[in-house]
């Protein structure tokens, strides 16, 4: 953690989370010098501090770089969440409905606050269908060919 | 480097640009742009749309200036969408699938580079793309 690091509140691991903002929203952090009350910047220009019992309980991820494989798969693509059950006969996306094709508002990796410096944590994709905003990990999801 | 009175700013949402258009899609859905209304050697007000002002240091702030006219004039009042890769001899430019089509709403300079602001047709979602990664779609 430190100044001028991007951070999310961290999501819920449950898939599809229902918590899910809309839209999203990120900041920066501002001032990390309290590390257990940390200020936070946030996109839309509100400022506020985060304050918790540790630097884990502060519920806030680390925005980091993906990896250049996740960029090539999914950069300027149409996808759609594989359904739970997986991919099926003729259906990568496991029969979820075409009511929920997306495109790929932003690629990323979230990483614990905790963590060390360097991109470590799961990539992630936030997509856009319609006008829902929804986020999961990229390998919830598959490239449409045909769109 | 202290930013001009009068031009606008936003929260820097970007650190390394290493794969553009990845990681830089973190501004907020309307873009929440303000413009600098005071200004210390590192210390910025920037006043925002519906609501109060705020002051930050610029280290954590983008600021956003007037791009060339010519690169204005080859985007705006355009239909566009974002390009994986350009043209080559014998080889088609590879774009974005159908739903990033999206019209310019705006063409400005973050640090010096020109990028687009583009709003999709089909779901409404707005992104920005550095300028050689666009292209303007003929016939729409």
């Amino acid at each position: 953690m430190a100044n001028g690091n991007i951070v999310a509140l961290r999501i819920s691991q449950v898939s599809p989370t229902p918590e899910q903002s809309q839209p999203p929203e990120f900041g920066v952090i501002t001032d990390a010098s309290t590390p257990t009350a940390q200020k936070v910047r946030w996109a839309t220009t509100v400022q506020a501090t985060i304050s918790g019992a540790s630097v884990a309980a502060l519920g806030l991820d680390v925005i980091e770089e993906p990896d250049a494989p996740s960029v090539t798969k999914f950069r300027g693509k149409t996808v759609l969440r594989i359904g739970p059950g997986g991919p099926v006969t003729n259906d990568p996306a496991g029969k979820t409905s075409r009511e929920f094709v997306g495109t790929v508002v932003s690629i990323y990796r979230r990483t614990l606050l905790t963590s060390p410096v360097g991109p470590q944590g799961p990539v992630y994709l936030l997509v856009k269908s319609g006008d829902l905003f929804f986020e999961d990990l990229a390998t919830q999801f598959t490239v449409l060919t045909d769109r | 480097m202290a930013f001009t009175v009068g031009s606008r700013a936003r929260v820097k949402l970007t650190q390394a640009v290493v794969f553009p258009g990845a990681l830089s899609q973190l501004n907020p859905q309307p873009p929440t742009i303000g413009v600098v209304t005071d200004n210390t050697p590192t210390m910025h007000v920037i006043a925002v749309p519906g609501a109060a002002s705020f002051t930050e240091d610029e280290t954590f702030l983008e600021e956003i200036t007037t791009a060339a006219q010519i690169v204005r004039d080859a985007m705006i009042d355009k239909v566009v969408t974002g390009q994986i890769s350009a043209a080559s001899p014998g080889v088609a430019a590879v774009l974005y699938t159908e739903p990033y089509t999206g019209r310019v709403v705006d063409v400005y300079n973050v640090s010096a580079s020109p990028k687009v602001l583009i709003r999709s047709l089909s779901n409404g979602m707005y992104y920005e793309l550095p300028f050689a990664q666009v292209m303007p779609l003929g016939d729409r």
